[in-house]
């Protein structure tokens, strides 16, 4: 599926304009990854891509369609996964019911719904704890079933918004990885919000630049590494130190002045 | 000898000692040691002979009987008033904010200074206690619910929609479980409050029950009756409250373990 934004404006009731003008075209089957400084509306993007900014919240002009249609009609937004900053897991499902609540809503028979989710729960290696409480993992087991969870449903646009920000270096390279593999095997839409340029240089296929706020594209860049990608051995290469600078001097430049 | 073994062995050399002491100073075990009137401190063997003797009686258990009842059936409709109006409130903004002082006003009101009130509405018999339980347990349920439908993580609400869920899916996914959350941890508390209703409305105006029968030894100066009900509210308040205890940690098993105490 094909995300368009058109002359995107968003300004909340309570005065603060979190995007300006924003114009970018996802193509179908792409791996997008939108950098910026924090605070510089990506995840008010996404939001607004998943339409879950309630009409009285904020102020949007220009247009965001996905396949053609506006995400404001229901037809857009029926194939959409969305994985959250924090894993926001259901505290008193299990791992298993967690990865099944969207077939559930899908109306899957329990034995349907319970096969699809232990073959991802395996694929993840999360096998042996479907019965675990979210309480009783790591931060990474909770981050994958997370992740699995949107997979499970198979939806055709994934937005994903910093889904490894809070986990440590070496988790997080291992699911940047889990994330290269089911995109190469899918091919799904993937936007992906983060403010670790190392991981949108790693993931996307095409890095798009956020300035700060009102966060507006800045500039787009085409990472030219093929895929499927090592997050380990791309680091370590000199082609990927080089885009690094390159693009670091740009953002480096939105981050200054912005408190940081 | 584990340490756990080793703990509930001192525990009851604790109490064997205190009870002898007790026994001592109350002029028991022959020891001459009598410092405390048995009128004033029951001695704990003299309790202990006129427990039994309620027991052969009937008496103990048709006044456990009528105090259970009029705390369970306050329970029950406490519980259920406080739940449906905190749900009310929790959705109608409009409602609670109008209504919020005077929920606030009632809650702050010491609970027993109805009771005088409730024996000239409903009389000495059971209603009144039932009414004075019900009243205690529907404020604490009540705010738990309301705070627990306005507790309800967004966050949550968010995944239920992209995944393509209605508002129904999103009430069975996400609402009803985190408000019955609050509803659960509200249990207990519930309880203890629902038996002391029940107690001190017998103990303002009644003809049977667990604070009627206290109230009865304590006019004739009956110490070793008293300290008899006591000792058994004791053990049926332990008991309704390991048992909601068990029922909450089942009941919320997804949640991680906190430490407490009691």
């Amino acid at each position: 599926m094909r995300i368009s934004i058109e002359r995107m404006g968003l300004r909340f009731a309570r005065g603060v304009e979190a995007l300006r003008d924003v114009t970018f075209e996802v193509n179908s089957g792409e791996f997008v990854a939108v950098v910026g400084p924090s605070g510089c509306g990506k995840s008010t993007l996404l939001n607004a891509i998943a339409s879950l900014i309630p009409p009285d919240e904020a102020e949007v002009t220009g247009r965001i369609l996905i396949n053609g249609t506006d995400v404001g009609r229901a037809a857009a937004r029926d194939n959409l996964g969305y994985v959250f900053q924090r894993d926001a897991l259901f505290p008193w499902r299990t791992v298993l019911q967690n990865v099944e609540a969207g077939l559930e809503i899908r109306g899957l028979s329990r034995p349907e719904r319970a096969d699809r989710a232990r073959g991802l729960l395996d694929l993840v290696g999360l096998a042996g704890f479907e019965h675990y409480y979210p309480h009783q993992i790591s931060g990474g087991m909770r981050q994958r079933a997370a992740l699995i969870r949107t997979l499970a449903y198979d939806p055709q646009v994934i937005l994903m918004d910093e889904p490894f920000g809070a986990l440590d270096a070496q988790t997080r390279m291992i699911l940047q990885g889990e994330v290269i593999r089911m995109w190469a095997a899918s091919r799904r839409t993937i936007i992906f919000v983060t403010h670790d340029l190392a991981e949108a240089i790693t993931l996307g296929e095409r890095v798009i630049l956020f300035s700060k706020r009102p966060g507006t594209v800045k500039q787009t860049y085409d990472v030219p590494f093929a895929h499927p990608r090592d997050p380990i051995g791309l680091r370590g290469s000199p082609e990927f130190a080089e885009l690094h600078a390159h693009i670091w001097r740009r953002l480096s430049g939105e981050f200054r002045g912005d408190g940081l | 000898m584990t340490r756990r073994v080793r703990i509930v062995l001192l525990r009851f050399l604790t109490l064997a000692a205190l009870l002898l002491v007790w026994e001592a100073l109350t002029g028991g075990l022959g020891l001459g040691w009598k410092v405390f009137e048995t009128s004033i401190l029951a001695r704990p063997s003299l309790i202990a002979a006129d427990f039994l003797a309620y027991g052969r009686s009937g008496l103990l258990l048709r006044d456990v009987q009528a105090t259970l009842t009029a705390a369970f059936l306050g329970l029950f409709l406490g519980a259920i008033g406080g739940i449906a109006v905190g749900l009310l409130f929790g959705y109608l903004r409009t409602l609670a904010a109008v209504f919020e002082p005077l929920m606030v006003a009632l809650n702050s009101l010491p609970r027993i200074t109805v009771a005088p009130m409730l024996i000239l509405w409903f009389g000495l018999g059971m209603t009144s206690k039932v009414v004075l339980s019900l009243f205690t347990v529907f404020f604490v349920m009540f705010f738990n619910t309301f705070l627990g439908v306005r507790a309800v993580d967004p966050e949550l609400v968010k995944v239920v929609r992209v995944m393509g869920g209605g508002p129904g899916d999103v009430a069975r996914m996400v609402v009803i479980p985190s408000v019955a959350s609050w509803i659960f941890a509200a249990l207990r508390t519930c309880v203890s409050f629902a038996l002391t209703g029940a107690v001190v409305g017998e103990f303002v105006g009644s003809t049977h029950g667990m604070g009627y029968r206290m109230l009865l030894a304590a006019g004739l100066l009956n110490t070793e009756r008293v300290f008899a009900i006591m000792i058994l509210l004791m053990v049926v308040g332990v008991s309704l409250v390991e048992i909601s205890r068990r029922v909450e940690q089942y009941l919320l098993r997804w949640r991680p373990p906190v430490a407490e105490m009691g």
